[in-house]
């Protein structure tokens, strides 16, 4: 705008110093139509602006994939603004799909304009920090420019996929009815064995062909208690074991496979707790149900990858944080140092799942084709099995997780066939 | 193209082919044609993005063209008219250019229309100004018309520092 304004004033510099020159009035008459433009457009320069924006967002949290629509409702209690230019502040992350966040427009005293628009973004939260406004004069050669706060937030929860219940087997439950068995007799619906009849033992409990083997003394059908666990979940957010592609990140799988299994383990009942490792220990305390789930979507959200070289390996792992002969399920995409820590938390009395989404497919997926490439996968494959099978050997139940396959199908083939267990 | 970039691109023909007959009958055909070459440039420039810089360009040579016409001693009204319509068309750039931040809605109609009016008004003005010029006619010596020059000047200067002051 200076520039135009500079430009104006030195051409009218120029004819009037060529009218005094040359002592001919004709020159000035040149000079008339920028000298006029020159002076309306100082005339008419915005000198305040006086604008109340409220803003309205239909959910503050939404599920990954459904539309939020934004509503600023701007209204002028200042002078009349010939010309306005109004920009809602918004994070590429949230790209718009319909309706518009920017406006030009002239507002009369008293007037409202409305802004509405629908977004539908990726995984995070979002702050809305408020309106950007431009007033200029009818020719844009002076203008004002402020930040009108219209604060609000939106948590976009991570994707998730429906995952049917996942065949967990702790080292101990709790008290309360579940889907678990408790490897002990009690309020089941599993045949676990028979015993001597006990007075106040149901009639209909009776095992009447066991009985009959014996004279004068009864048994009793017993039944597995069912219980619900403690699951810990760790979702794996350091730095160097994230890959990055053409197609996205890996991470944003593993962070999809954690929100898918929080939401199955919550729906199973079970008291569950959190920890996103990586940058920092991101943390949910043990709990149940829905607010636990609300709890642990939001600290989904916003996990980020980072690098910290004290968290660099899962040596530091608080253990502490889970109860003791609790599940353990892990979503990471393993990196070759991990094998140790994992077999001593194994071995310090947690039963471990390890939902390993594959960097390695990924990976190639977002390379271009080389005649190296294919070698160079097999090495990769051969190593990254190799580990596994070792997990597998230690006792630890691994999902390989090909991330264009669907997670629900992958886990229920792969725990299908379950591992020796091993005694360590 | 919109309604504002037909005006733009009618004034700046206008003004062009003012610029090419006025030159061409007065025997000056290459100028006429050096500042015919340069409307169709800025003319060719309206229609590239981030090639706003060349409507300024375009106004510079325009109102040079037009002070060297008169100079030259082609019709002073005339030359003037080829000085407003390049200021419209550089306004009309601009304008453009503003109104491409945001995508256009009814607002931008009522927008359009009245920044038109206003442009209209303040050609109109400045026609006006310089009729009422013509016809009233003032001496100076050159003292008191250097004076009154440095007065503008300072005057003009002062209150751009002020207005810059006050866009800060």
């Amino acid at each position: 705008m200076k520039f135009r304004i500079l430009l104006l004033s030195a051409l009218i510099f120029f004819l009037g110093f060529l009218g005094v020159l040359t002592r001919s009035g004709g020159f000035f008459v040149l000079a008339f139509p920028l000298v006029v433009y020159l002076g309306v457009a100082i005339y008419y320069s915005p000198e305040t602006i006086s604008l109340q924006v409220t803003r309205q967002v239909s959910a503050e949290k939404v599920t990954y994939g459904k539309p939020v629509s934004i509503a600023l409702l701007i209204t002028n209690q200042g002078d009349r603004q010939e010309e306005l230019f109004l920009e809602d502040l918004i994070t590429p992350a949230l790209p718009i799909y319909e309706g518009q966040a920017r406006k030009t427009l002239s507002l009369d005293p008293g007037e409202r304009v409305a802004l509405s628009y629908h977004v539908s973004g990726e995984r995070g939260r979002y702050q809305f920090k408020g309106v950007r406004v431009v007033a200029r004069d009818h020719s844009g050669l002076f203008q004002k420019q402020e930040l009108i706060t219209a604060q609000a937030r939106l948590v976009v929860y991570p994707k998730m996929t429906k995952i049917k219940r996942v065949a967990i087997q702790p080292l101990q439950t709790h008290g309360f009815a579940g889907p678990i068995s408790a490897r002990k007799p009690g309020s089941g619906t599993d045949f676990y064995g028979v015993r001597e009849y006990q007075l106040g033992d149901s009639l209909r409990k009776i095992n009447w062909r066991v009985s009959a083997r014996h004279e004068r003394s009864y048994y009793t059908n017993e039944f597995e208690q069912e219980g619900i666990a403690d699951v810990g979940l760790i979702l794996d957010a350091r730095d160097q074991s994230d890959i990055r592609n053409v197609r996205g990140s890996l991470f944003e799988y593993s962070v999809e496979a954690t929100a898918s299994l929080a939401d199955t383990f919550l729906s199973d009942g079970h008291r569950l707790a959190l920890l996103v490792y990586g940058f920092g220990l991101d943390r949910v305390f043990p709990g149940y149900g829905r607010v636990q789930r609300e709890r642990i979507l939001n600290t989904l959200a916003r996990a980020q990858t980072g690098v910290n070289f004290v968290l660099e390996s899962l040596e530091r792992l608080p253990t502490r944080f889970f109860p003791a002969k609790s599940q353990l399920v892990m979503v990471s995409p393993l990196l070759p140092n991990d094998l140790q820590p994992l077999i001593r938390l194994r071995a310090s009395g947690y039963e471990i799942m390890i939902v390993s989404p594959n960097p390695i497919d990924f990976e190639a997926s977002g390379m271009f084709a080389d005649n190296l490439i294919p070698y160079a996968m097999r090495l990769a494959e051969i190593e990254r099995n190799l580990l596994l099978r070792k997990l597998n050997q230690a006792g630890i139940r691994v999902v390989d997780w090909h991330v264009d396959q669907r997670l629900d199908g992958v886990i229920h083939a792969s725990l299908a066939h379950r591992p020796v267990r091993r005694m360590l | 193209m919109t309604r504002i970039e037909k005006l733009s691109a009618s004034l700046l023909t206008a003004a062009g082919i003012i610029l090419l007959i006025s030159f061409s009958l007065e025997g000056f055909w290459q100028w006429a044609l050096v500042f015919f070459l340069a409307g169709l440039l800025w003319w060719y420039a309206e229609r590239q993005r981030g090639w706003h810089w060349a409507s300024s360009i375009g106004l510079i040579v325009f109102s040079a063209a037009a002070a060297a016409g008169y100079w030259l001693g082609m019709q002073l009204s005339v030359m003037l008219v080829v000085v407003i319509l390049a200021l419209s068309t550089w306004d009309l750039d601009a304008f453009t250019e503003r109104l491409a931040q945001s995508d256009p809605d009814e607002s931008t109609q009522v927008l359009v229309r009245g920044h038109v009016q206003r442009l209209i008004i303040v050609d109109a003005t400045a026609i006006a100004l310089a009729v009422f010029s013509l016809t009233v006619e003032l001496r100076f010596n050159f003292v008191i018309a250097f004076l009154l020059g440095l007065v503008m000047a300072l005057g003009l200067n002062r209150l751009l520092l002020r207005l810059s002051q006050n866009n800060q």
